[in-house]
């Protein structure tokens, strides 16, 4: 199967996890509350993403279902894993370049 | 997945090309379908709802609009909007010793011209394959812009 649709548990859980190990350590470093309400519209805009791309592979996994009881054309299943894959894709690249971010925030000699 | 709007959905600007052309698959399909059903019937002399020869019939498609965005309307997709009856006439062929002729020996054969057909299904599956490449290239256009980020 398409490795996104194959890898979503794991990579779901691993952008939640660094996504709290992210806000945990922020809260730690006494980010101040205004700067917390700042990144709050990206924070609800990217939870959105990650939901809807989730949804969208569930809706794939059911889709196979679909296929074989000849309800939808196979074209149609094709351009819809496509479409998972890509927001699994894009949901991947905003963790990575989070935790990217991350790495070298702690990499700074204070 | 065609008849959602694009309201409400993060990617969904990004999936727009991908959607449209995923319903013209799906409307060429039926087009394809119509065609071949055309070219399997163009010798059914009598069919049996009606007692006449098979008439031939052709797929005509119409826009899915969406809700408006911006003051413009959002498109879609395509689907297929109604199957029409060719209503030229049936082609004669005097054969007596058909079952289906008539007390002067005229049998009528069906309005449906395979070499039109072929025709229409040459122009068919070239417009499913250029659907399909439109599919394939808005995901390597997606793939190729995530790829900036790394």
């Amino acid at each position: 199967m398409v490795n996104g649709v194959e890898r979503n548990g794991a990579g779901r859980a691993a952008l939640e996890a660094a996504l709290e190990r992210m806000r945990a350590r922020t809260a730690s470093m006494g980010e101040s509350a205004q700067s917390a309400e700042q990144t709050t519209p990206f924070k609800s805009a990217l939870a959105t993403t990650v939901q809807k791309a989730d949804a969208s592979i569930e809706r794939t996994e059911g889709l196979h279902l679909e296929v074989l009881q000849g309800k939808l054309d196979i074209h149609e299943v094709a351009a819809q894993l496509k479409e998972s894959e890509l927001s699994f894709q894009f949901a991947l690249t905003v963790r990575n370049k989070l935790i990217d971010a991350y790495r070298e925030v702690m990499r700074m000699t204070v | 997945m065609n008849t959602e709007s694009l309201k409400g959905d993060p990617l969904a600007r990004t999936f727009r090309g991908m959607r449209i052309a995923s319903s013209a698959l799906n409307a060429e399909r039926v087009r394809i379908d119509t065609i071949a059903k055309n070219v399997a019937n163009a010798r059914t002399t009598r069919m049996p709802t009606t007692g006449e020869p098979y008439r031939r019939e052709m797929a005509s498609f119409r826009p899915i609009l969406g809700d408006l965005t911006d003051g413009v309307q959002d498109f879609l997709g395509i689907r297929v909007d109604e199957i029409v009856s060719d209503d030229s006439p049936f082609e004669q062929v005097y054969d007596p010793s058909h079952p289906d002729a008539d007390e002067s020996g005229v049998v009528l054969y069906p309005n449906v011209n395979t070499m039109k057909e072929m025709a229409d299904l040459v122009t068919a599956v070239r417009s499913y394959e250029a659907s399909l490449t439109v599919v394939d290239t808005t995901e390597r256009m997606a793939d190729r812009a995530l790829r900036l980020a790394e």
